[in-house]
């Protein structure tokens, strides 16, 4: 390591700076002014963005168009305080999601919503008993508090629980998953052929590598693929290939989990013979064992996992609803941990040591469950028209809520910013002894505290104090509705 | 969780020690042909995956490094396949930081499939890029950059390009990033050569570049010429966004770190070299960290220098960063005078820049400095 020895530069503060003219982050955004102009978009990227719907509109549109609150929202925001502040409106249920996510609001959590509604509940004298199952026309909500005797609370529609109805969506992706249904194997991207290519990396890497498989791939390639005919060469290559990578996710699961290793050893056995569509599907059951594995570790005896092996040599049909299966399970096990939910954590456990009628009865005590957590459309309806019917009084309180958004304040300054800039002038003011810069620190430490006691900096602070608003208006709409 | 800095991992693998170059300023010491094993990258990745998962990290940065880290390819192009076989819920970017002398269609095709963003190393116009650059033989290297440049715009127009600057290129600056921009590259960064013995003399002709670059800079931005360059971008980025707090600093050691060819663990790619620095080795892949070494290290870059007090600039200036610190004076704990005056020359001069354009309402200026959406505008602008 060189560091000069020579130089002759020394480190001296600058006490004296001309302040810049042009805008700091702490002073108003100039797009924020109505003459600044919009973004100079070249006229082929124009066209572009034209063409692009949703998405250019959004690109074309100032960023503080991306959080306004319609003026039907504003309205609602602003109403008179004896009126139900929690419709099905206010849910912003059903909602398309976004494919492209710059600019959009952020959305307040879910524990911070709820902190702030059981602090307001608490504080008009309104005890909640948590996880009260409510029932109306054979239809049971499970409201997140609930207080039995006065017959109000509110449930909380967070991203988890979002149900059958409320996602507007053109792809597959989005939809639930479900117990019994057949699992289709998506096309499988055929790329084996870049094997051959003895200039290409993957050949080098081969022979570098030393293990059987790695040693068995490469002498095909090397000897036998150039004797094939040509039209037996890429489906040989493609089992070998399937083989190789059997081989290699193997070695990965004998790695990581030794006590599962016997298991898929002997599923493994007689490999060579098999179809290239056999040995594509037990590479399909490797990983969905492995991802088994690593959300239950401690899970080494599974009647279903053997079931789902077992399964390999019966009909496509039964495969693929094991396969299916397992992936709800899996699907629901991430659920239960989000939500913190004990009972189907244990329900999804009992499934993988079941078979048969005993697994199938598992499987619809988890779909009740999973439906009492999920909240759907319809049970959105029947909470309002159960208010309606002075059943019960509980505030559908979603993470749709266009009222509970705010934007992360990208290039406004933080309190606890402002706060150690404050400390950084003082600090500085201590020692200064010249009267001219002394007299700029305590100008900037007043410009500072000012800005600290009269700007809104937590982009927070807005939602959260409309929700506690909102939830304090709904109390006495209920009431006034209700008279308890 | 957000996606910020404190969520992601920065690692770098140091591929080798050894470089096709021998650029006249390069700080990591003799060019041995020592190349990262096999088993060293399996135990470095293990390494790193087992870091992000036990410290719930939801994102990585990898970078591959060198020496030249494209001499190792096969090794780059197994780690990144490694990274993405295994990463399950974690996002894993690559990048790498190349000298782009063996840049082909191949290696390109081979990145793009793993989406390595590659940034190069280009230091100007030919003849100062062979005088800066030679291969190791003693050729120029201009020619071989030449031939890649068009594989590199073709294959991603907002590629990266780093330009260093030296005592002896520093009046020429506005000649090298000029011939840069006219190659079609639209990212530039450029910065000083930290080891380099830079006198006032040098630092006068520094000041005059950077004047004469500022005009270059206002004539583009005018013009609504959409690019990026760092020396003036970063500083009126340091007035128009809020003041980098210690949390978003690299956190040297813990949200990112370096590891070395022989699986040493560094805190940043600036303290792997051939010529090893005990008093930096926080660790090994295969032992894991050495927390004592670490904490160190982490709690005497983040302590205030005496030297900067009372400074007007110390909120919009560099002076925390503990490599560029260890590189110009051998310690981490003191300011480099180096960046000192660089910051306080360049400082004004960008600050008058931004003011002129300002002044004009350049459309463009306040959009790049003030609308958050502009860095995903130009690029959409400049791929298409």
């Amino acid at each position: 390591m060189i560091y000069p020895k020579k130089s002759n530069l020394k480190v001296t503060p600058v006490k004296r700076y001309n302040r810049a003219k042009y805008p700091a982050f702490d002073d108003p955004n100039p797009l924020d002014h109505p003459d600044t102009l919009p973004y100079p978009f070249s006229e082929k990227v124009f066209k572009i963005l034209c063409s692009m719907g949703f998405t250019g509109a959004l690109l074309l549109s100032s960023p503080e168009d991306a959080e306004a609150i319609t003026p039907e929202v504003i309205s609602l925001t602003e109403q008179d305080s004896l009126e139900n502040p929690f419709t099905e409106q206010m849910t912003g249920l059903p909602f398309r999601p976004a494919s492209f996510g710059t600019g959009l609001p952020s959305r307040l959590g879910r524990e911070e919503s709820i902190d702030v509604i059981n602090r307001v509940f608490r504080e008009e004298g309104i005890v909640l008993d948590s996880m009260v199952n409510l029932e109306k026309d054979g239809v049971v909500v499970k409201a997140d508090g609930f207080n039995k005797e006065k017959k109000i609370g509110y449930v909380y529609i967070g991203y988890n629980r979002i149900g059958e109805g409320t996602m507007i969506n053109n792809y597959n992706y989005y939809k639930t998953r479900k117990f019994n249904d057949e699992y289709v194997t998506p096309k499988r991207n055929n790329n084996v052929e870049k094997y051959v290519d003895k200039n290409g990396y993957v050949y080098k890497y081969l022979k570098k590598e030393k293990t059987a498989y790695h040693l068995a791939f490469l002498k095909f390639i090397d000897e036998v693929y150039p004797t094939l005919p040509p039209a037996k060469q890429l489906y040989t290559l493609e089992s070998q290939y399937l083989i190789f990578t059997i081989q290699g996710q193997l070695e990965n699961i004998s790695e990581s989990y030794p006590d599962f290793s016997t298991a898929i050893q002997e599923y493994i056995a007689g490999t060579e013979q098999l179809s290239n569509i056999k040995l594509e599907k037990k590479l399909t059951t490797l990983g969905i064992l492995r991802r088994v594995k690593g959300s239950f570790p401690n899970l080494t005896e599974s009647v279903l996992v053997k079931d789902f092996i077992a399964s390999h040599d019966q009909s496509e049909k039964e495969w693929s609803v094991y396969y299916n299966n397992i992936q709800v399970l899996l699907d629901y096990k991430r659920l239960a941990n989000n939500e913190n939910n004990d009972k189907l954590l244990k329900l999804i456990e009992q499934a993988f040591m079941e078979s048969g009628e005993a697994q199938q009865r598992t499987f619809t005590a988890i779909n009740c469950e999973v439906d009492l957590i999920k909240v759907d459309l319809s049970e959105v309806k029947n909470i309002a028209s159960a208010a309606d019917e002075k059943k019960y009084f509980l505030a559908p309180i979603s993470h749709r809520d266009p009222r509970l958004t705010y934007h992360h304040g990208y290039m406004r300054v933080s309190p606890e910013n402002i706060k150690r800039l404050i400390a950084q002038f003082e600090t500085q003011l201590e020692t200064e002894t010249d009267d001219k810069l002394r007299a700029e620190l305590e100008k900037e430490i007043e410009r500072f505290n000012k800005m600290l006691n009269e700007k809104q900096v937590d982009p927070k602070e807005r939602p959260l104090k409309l929700l506690e608003e909102q939830v304090r208006n709904y109390i006495h709409w209920a009431k006034s509705q209700s008279g308890y | 969780m957000e996606a910020s800095s404190q969520n992601t991992l920065s690692v770098a693998f140091h591929l080798t020690h050894h470089c096709n170059l021998r650029c006249n300023y390069c700080y990591t010491g003799e060019k041995l042909p020592i190349a990262m094993s096999l088993q060293t990258a399996d135990a470095g990745i293990d390494f790193v995956l087992e870091e992000a998962r036990q410290h719930e990290i939801p994102r990585l940065d990898i970078t591959f490094f060198g020496g030249e880290p494209l001499l190792e390819k096969e090794l780059l192009l197994y780690i990144a396949d490694r990274f993405i076989a295994e990463k399950g819920t974690i996002t894993v970017n690559f990048k790498t930081s190349t000298n782009a002398t063996l840049i082909t269609t191949e290696v390109l095709r081979a990145l793009n499939e793993r989406n390595v963003f590659i940034s190069i190393s280009i230091d100007g116009n030919p003849e100062v890029q062979d005088e800066q650059r030679p291969l190791a033989g003693g050729q120029g290297s201009s020619r071989l950059i030449q031939r890649a440049i068009p594989l590199l715009l073709k294959n991603n127009p907002c590629t990266n390009v780093t330009c260093v600057l030296t005592p002896a290129t520093a009046s020429r600056m506005t000649e090298s990033v000029d011939w840069i921009y006219q190659q079609g590259f639209r990212f530039i960064t450029t910065t000083l050569d930290y080891s380099g013995d830079w006198t006032m003399q040098d630092m006068k002709a520094l000041e005059k570049g950077y004047v004469q670059l500022g005009k270059w800079y206002e004539k583009k931005m005018m013009k609504q010429e959409r690019f990026y360059l760092s020396c003036f971008d970063e500083r009126i980025r340091t007035r128009t966004f809020e003041p980098v707090t210690t949390n978003e600093r690299c956190h040297l050691g813990y949200r990112q770190f370096s590891i070395a060819p022989d699986g040493e663990l560094y805190p940043c790619i600036q303290f792997v070299t051939t010529e090893k620095i005990p008093e930096f080795m926080i660790g090994h892949v295969s032992e894991g960290f050495n927390e004592s070494c670490r904490n160190y290290i982490t709690s005497s870059s983040e302590k205030e220098k005496p030297e900067c007090s009372g400074c007007q600039l110390k909120s919009r200036c560099s002076s925390w960063c503990a490599c560029i610190n260890y590189m110009s004076t051998g310690s981490i704990e003191k300011a480099s005078p180096i960046v000192c005056h660089h910051e306080r020359l360049l400082m004004p001069i960008a600050d008058k820049v931004a003011n002129r354009l300002w002044k004009k309402r350049s459309q463009l200026f306040i959009h790049k400095h003030y609308n958050p959406l502009y860095p995903v505008i130009s690029h959409l602008e400049l791929n298409n």
